[in-house]
């Protein structure tokens, strides 16, 4: 079940779901607009022959902070980290999606490249991964409504929820366009047979 | 409604969601990861001016599997299919969603290019059936995920 808007500013009010800083003209009606921050994660590709996830190249990334009045281009098939300016908490028992708004994928941005999950009882910024699908560079306005997060229940709170000690949550309290960390992960074992 | 870790795990202990082979260490909060089978299917272009989906194109794709333990390497705009390594089966009253790890997306990999949704099962029968077939047989099994990765 997805929850409405009356719901989600009485659980906003209440303390049980974190989001910071808001305004009361970003409560849709079945989600909460956030909005673009001004620190983007860009590749340094011209360093890189391949990425290899267990063992990426060093220095891949790098982090480029947009002045007062200034966008950041995204060009066309171009990929970057973004962040929300807006600070999220979850309780164990609320899973949350976050999508692009719509006017801006009319325009071929896209807002998550996969990922648009976010588990019960993460804490953090929510990173972005913007592709420009369209033929044309897009300016990106720090500040501008870029997605909309909706909230989903779980049937009853999760036994180990996001940050558990059993689990790897690498990206718990996260803070801005934070890179994948998909390195501290196991190399793969094929079971026999495979 | 989405299911917790617990009740996913009371699922599969009562047989009635099945992720063959299954660890422990694959359940999260809310969902289970799966792991990426070593058969690729891959796009053979060169053999037809356009794709035609009207058409029995049946050259158009061709399976690949990397030797060893050797990784198969996805070029910038490329587009192939892959598998999970582990079998789905799913009871009528459940339906299921494929996504990316947020890990892989954030190097800009593409997990499914649409239809994460994943039907729901009414026959048992056809849970068993052997993970190596492919996008051929999804009119027949909802038993596999299979997985459209782009770059």
């Amino acid at each position: 079940m997805i929850l409405s808007d009356g719901t989600i500013r009485r659980l906003i009010n209440e303390g049980s779901i974190g989001l910071e800083p808001i305004t009361k003209d970003q409560i849709q009606p079945g989600s909460v607009d956030v909005r673009l921050d001004r620190k983007f994660r860009v590749f340094r590709n011209h360093t890189a022959v391949c990425v290899d996830p267990y063992d990426p190249p060093t220095d891949l990334t790098e982090v480029v902070e947009i002045a007062d009045g200034e966008a950041f281009v995204l060009h066309p098939g171009e990929f970057v980290l973004g962040s929300t300016i807006e600070h999220i908490r979850l309780p164990d028992d609320l899973v949350a999606r976050v999508d692009g708004k719509s006017s801006i994928g009319r325009y071929g941005i896209l807002v998550h490249a996969t990922a648009g999950f976010i588990d019960a009882s993460f804490t953090g910024n929510v990173v972005l991964e913007l592709s420009n699908v369209s033929s044309l560079p897009f300016k990106l306005w720090p500040g501008m409504k870029i997605g909309q997060i909706s909230f989903m229940r779980l049937d009853q709170p999760a036994e180990r929820p996001y940050g558990h000690p059993d689990l790897g949550s690498k990206y718990q309290g996260q803070t801005g366009p934070v890179g994948s960390q998909y390195d501290a992960n196991q190399a793969p074992v094929l079971p026999e047979g495979r | 409604m989405l299911l917790s870790d617990r009740d996913i795990l009371a699922e599969i202990d009562a047989g009635r969601v099945v992720l063959d082979p299954y660890e422990p260490g694959m359940l999260q909060p809310s969902s289970i990861d799966v792991r990426l089978d070593r058969f690729f299917r891959v796009f053979d272009n060169h053999k037809y001016p356009h794709i035609d989906p009207a058409q029995d194109q049946s050259d158009l794709t061709r399976l690949v599997e990397p030797d060893g333990d050797e990784p198969f390497i996805l070029h910038p705009g490329e587009f192939v299919l892959g598998s999970t390594y582990e079998t789905v089966t799913l009871p009528d009253d459940i339906a299921a969603r494929v996504e990316g790890k947020s890990s892989l997306g954030r190097l800009g990999l593409l997990t499914h290019a649409t239809a994460g949704y994943v039907v729901i099962c009414s026959d048992p029968e056809k849970s068993q059936v052997n993970p190596h077939s492919y996008v051929d047989d999804m009119s027949t099994t909802c038993s596999e995920v299979d997985l459209e990765v782009a770059a």
